[in-house]
């Protein structure tokens, strides 16, 4: 009896074992409690809020202080309070940033603005990729966005859905604003943030946070 | 006697090539002519009249093309138009310039303006300072339109910056600075050892004139 027991404790181990690996590759960048291993540049801040990052005036940048990310999936669960919310995702920022603009020009924004038009809202690499797509939750309801950087390929699936699909030295619109990035490749690997941006009247943007993870991508 | 002549000639012309730009190993990276090798961002411009470099404009920086540099000198032959001008020259830039704010906040630039107080700012802003950075150990700037010999020592993490022959500043990476006073200085923080590098064309009101623009590598 006891041997029999002991074989299907084992047995259930293996079964219950692979279920358990994918949920264990995700690597939590944010505890749920404080701002550990995060660093503001730039106006505003973050606040933790019911374990929750809170965007607070801006605009500014929650950069993750462990280094430089690439061949990896970013996940970001988040939501937002009004429809003219706005903040981001940035990525591939090739230095350590010190204020909020270096970011802006040399590394992408994953736009988080749901008010914007095709090359400016959610999902989208800020001013440069069109949307494949509008997947955004209403407001109000939790996303989920899963940022793909594959060496110079960046894929942005918003809620299960493709929006943006590039690949580094695709053609891009031009620059028709003095605040939107400056052109240009950027590198395969780089420093990670959350924007805060606030609104168009000028209120800070109610845009939460309360999951940021990343994991490997398996080749 | 003229025996005497010629050779006292052939000195002076040894002298003369040795001192010179074509002695000591000098690359010259402006050829006279046009801007071939270099690029501008930022507000402004550069244009070649006469075989200098003229600014237009700003505040943007015209920078080098082929790549980063370190554990070299550069030396920068300038003068200003007026007694007093503004400009200077970019050093250990991390990444390649897209526009003007990045050299500044992650790299230095090595100032040149010989009245700081003319703009509210203090000394730590005069040329050959690492701007707003450090403090002149010499004042050793000319007026214009007299010319002026900057040389940059990139030594590792160390910066020499000499004018005309004496030293302005000698700063190891990680020694203290001042805290930021304005919001158009550079953030503080480590330079890389290598780095882009470049000219500023600061403003409209600062015309500031290259005639040479050089590099040679450290002997080790």
């Amino acid at each position: 009896m006891m041997r029999r027991f002991i074989l299907f404790f084992a047995l259930a181990l293996l079964v219950a074992l692979p279920a358990q690996m994918p949920a264990a590759e995700w690597k939590q960048l944010f505890n749920g409690k404080d701002l550990t291993g995060w660093k503001q540049v730039g106006p505003g801040h973050f606040e933790v809020e019911d374990g929750m990052l809170k965007t607070v005036g801006g605009m500014g940048l929650l950069y993750y202080t462990g280094g430089k990310i690439g061949n990896s999936v970013i996940r970001v669960v988040f939501k937002v309070t009004k429809p003219d919310d706005n903040s981001g995702v940035f990525i591939r920022i090739p230095i350590e940033p010190r204020e909020e603009w270096m970011p802006v020009n040399y590394g992408y924004e994953v736009q988080i603005y749901d008010a914007g038009d095709e090359h400016h809202c959610t999902g989208v690499l800020y001013s440069l990729t069109t949307a494949m797509a509008r997947a955004s939750k209403p407001t109000g309801e939790w996303n989920t966005m899963d940022i793909t950087l594959d060496g110079p390929h960046t894929v942005v699936m918003l809620n299960g859905t493709k929006v943006t699909d590039y690949t580094e030295g695709q053609p891009v619109p031009e620059r028709t604003k003095d605040y939107e990035p400056q052109r240009g490749r950027r590198p395969n690997e780089g420093w990670i943030g959350l924007q805060n941006h606030p609104r168009e009247d000028k209120s800070d943007s109610g845009v939460y946070f309360k999951e940021v993870a990343i994991k490997t991508l398996k080749k | 006697m003229l025996k005497r002549s010629l050779l006292i000639l052939a000195l002076l012309s040894f002298a003369t090539v040795a001192a010179g730009a074509e002695g000591g190993g000098w690359k010259q990276l402006f050829n006279g002519k046009d801007l071939t090798g270099w690029k501008h961002v930022g507000p402004g411009g550069m244009t070649v009249e006469d075989g200098l470099i003229k600014t237009h404009g700003g505040m943007g920086l015209l920078y080098w093309t082929a790549g980063k540099v370190g554990d070299c000198q550069i030396r920068v032959v300038f003068r200003m138009r007026d007694r007093n001008d503004n400009s200077g020259v970019f050093i250990r830039i991390p990444v390649e310039p897209r526009e003007e704010w990045m050299p500044v906040h992650y790299g230095y630039e090595v100032q040149i303006d010989n009245e700081p107080e003319k703009s509210n700012e203090d000394e730590y802003h005069y040329t050959g300072t690492l701007y707003s950075l450090t403090k002149p150990m010499a004042k050793a700037g000319k007026p214009g339109p007299e010319w002026n010999t900057m040389e940059i020592t990139l030594d590792g993490p160390r910066t020499i910056v000499t004018v005309n022959g004496q030293k302005v500043t000698d700063y190891t990476e990680g020694q203290p600075v001042p805290e930021r006073k304005f919001d158009f200085e550079p953030q503080r923080g480590r330079r890389p050892v290598k780095g882009w590098f470049g000219l500023q064309n600061h403003s409209d009101n600062d015309i500031v004139f290259f005639k040479e623009v050089a590099m040679r590598p450290l002997k080790k």
